[in-house]
Formats: structure tokens, C-alpha cells, sequence
């Protein structure tokens, strides 16, 4: 009961994320008499959460349970997107028992993961790519991640001081080291087929309609005053 | 009725109390799941792929797996 709370908490804490749950609900104890009651249930209660009981231990089973002291229960996995079930359970990013003292690590992958994919989806949504094509980002990326929102502030002033031309060659320099300093944190499987080039573009210039004698660069997109245009629609 | 018989039949009622919520409340009644949420499904050997299709056809998501005891 308690790792129902737990989870329920963690999911609270990640409100929006794109995050599915499967909830097996399975007899262990002696008092595990009978399938979870509608007040065992609404313990966790997120709209995300999809919840099944399994009176025979299916699940447990599959995860390698052979004797009574194997039973898989009071456990979390997490499960990177793109993750197929194919003969038996994938293995997941993280897994733990009981769930009360793997919650911190559960959470620590989540967060991890989120940040990945939040990445990847940019990147794919911009490059025409279905994010559920077979090809999917890793772990870890959260360096990349680091790299990109700095690099929502401007580049420095006196570089644009020099005219529109020059501004914009200084942003392109920018650009590609930053690009060469994302693609290090990044496996060479997923690359190129993962533009963060682009991505940092987007993200660059989102929420920036005005344009002031030090902030040419957002408008470099917009106004297509370079004759630069974006290879993808905002 | 004395002190020691009062304790005996307090300590019973709420015993009483305590075994018919746990019966009704824990372990009996229905199996609802929360407004919004998928009805509970009972998998066995027969519908077991359903648990491993509903798993892949979120495969766009992160997702956590957790199997839990419901006492």
C-alpha cells in the first residue's frame, strides 16, 4: 500500500509528462484474498495509470519468479519510449524493491528520461521524423540539453554592433560549435538523424517577436532579412 | 459489568469494526477503478498478451511497470 502512495506521488510530480503506467495488482500476502477492492484502486487514481490484476502471477512469472522467495512484487520499472515488449519483459532503465526505497531512483530515471525524450521529440518533430520510429534517443542526453538552453541568450553585443551580415555570421560560428558540443553527448548511432541544430533554432526563437539593435538574432528566422529561411515551419 | 469486562467488549467492537472494513472495505466489494482511468482488467493465460499490448502501443512514452501486493 505504501509503494501505491509512493507511485502516486511520483506521478503527481511529473503533471503533463507523457508517461504511462501499468499498475499489476497480484496476490502475495495471506490477505491477498481476493482481485484489489475500488478502495485499493483509487490509491493511485492518475489518469495515466492503467491497472490489472493478476490472480496467477503472470507477470512475476515472466520477470523470472521459479519459487515463493523469487515473486517479483512491491517492485517499479522504469521503461525508456520506444521500448518494445517482444517475447518476454524488456529490460528496463531502472527497476528496484521495494518500491518505498527505489522511488528516489525511480524518480532520477524518470526525470532523466523526460529530459531526453523532450529533446528527441524537438529534433524529430522538426526533422519530419515519427518520434516512435524505431530509431530512439538514449540516455543521459541531459548535457545536450544543458548545452541548448544556454544558448537561448543572445550572442554578445558588440558582434552585432557591426551590422545585420555580421551578426549573423557570429551566430552561425555559435551554431556549429555548439552543434559539434551536443553531437559529443550524443551516441553516433542517433546521428544525424538528430538535428539539435534545429532544435536549438526553435527553441532560440520562441517567445522573441521584438527586435532591438542588440537582439538581431531571432529575427534572422523571422524576417528572413539574410535571405536565410528555416528549412521547417513554427 | 465491570472495569475489565467494559475493555474486554470495547477492545472487541472496535476489533469487529476494524476486521469488517478491512473484509468490505480492503478486500471486498468491487473492483472500480478511479473515474477517468481503464476498467480494471483481470489477465490470466488466455488474455495475458493484452497486458503486453497495452505496454507496446505506449511505446512513444516513458512508462512504468509496478507489481503490487493489495493488502
Amino acid at each position: 500500500m505504501r509503494g501505491a502512495s509512493a507511485i502516486e506521488k511520483l506521478l503527481e510530480g511529473h503533471a503533463g509528462s507523457e508517461i504511462r503506467v501499468l499498475i499489476v495488482w497480484e496476490p502475495v500476502l495471506p490477505t491477498d484474498v481476493r482481485a484489489p477492492s475500488s478502495w485499493t484502486l483509487k490509491r493511485i487514481s492518475d489518469l495515466r495509470v492503467s491497472q490489472y490484476s493478476d490472480r496467477e502471477r503472470l507477470l512475476s512469472h515472466a520477470m523470472g519468479e521459479h519459487d515463493r522467495r523469487s515473486i517479483v512484487w512491491d517492485y517499479i520499472g522504469i521503461f525508456e519510449a520506444g521500448t518494445v515488449w517482444e517475447t518476454g519483459p524488456p529490460k528496463p532503465v531502472f527497476d528496484g524493491r521495494p518500491v518505498v526505497q527505489a522511488i528516489d531512483g525511480a524518480r532520477s530515471a524518470l526525470e532523466r528520461l523526460l529530459a531526453s525524450k523532450q529533446i528527441s521529440d524537438v529534433g524529430f518533430r522538426i526533422s519530419g521524423v515519427s518520434p516512435s520510429s524505431s530509431v530512439s534517443p538514449s540516455r543521459g542526453h541531459t548535457f545536450a540539453l544543458t548545452g541548448l538552453t544556454g544558448l537561448k541568450s543572445p550572442p554578445p553585443g558588440p558582434l552585432c554592433e557591426r551590422g545585420r551580415a555580421r551578426c549573423f555570421e557570429s551566430w552561425m560560428i555559435e551554431l556549429h560549435q555548439t552543434t559539434k558540443l551536443c553531437r559529443e553527448s550524443i551516441p553516433a548511432s542517433l546521428w544525424p538523424t538528430f538535428p539539435l541544430a534545429y532544435a536549438w533554432a526553435v527553441m532560440a526563437t520562441v517567445g522573441s517577436n521584438t527586435e532591438t539593435d542588440d537582439d538581431c538574432w531571432p529575427a534572422t528566422f523571422h524576417r528572413e532579412a539574410f535571405g536565410v529561411k528555416a528549412p521547417f515551419s513554427i | 459489568m465491570n472495569l475489565k469486562t467494559s475493555i474486554v467488549v470495547a477492545v472487541a467492537i472496535v476489533a469487529g469494526l476494524g476486521a469488517a472494513f478491512y473484509v468490505f472495505g480492503v478486500l471486498g466489494g468491487d473492483h472500480r477503478t478511479p473515474v477517468g482511468q481503464p476498467a480494471l482488467v483481470s489477465i490470466n493465460a488466455g488474455n495475458f498478451s493484452e497486458l503486453k499490448d497495452s505496454f507496446n502501443s505506449t511505446r512513444g512514452s516513458v512508462r512504468i511497470v509496478a507489481l503490487l501486493s493489495p493488502t
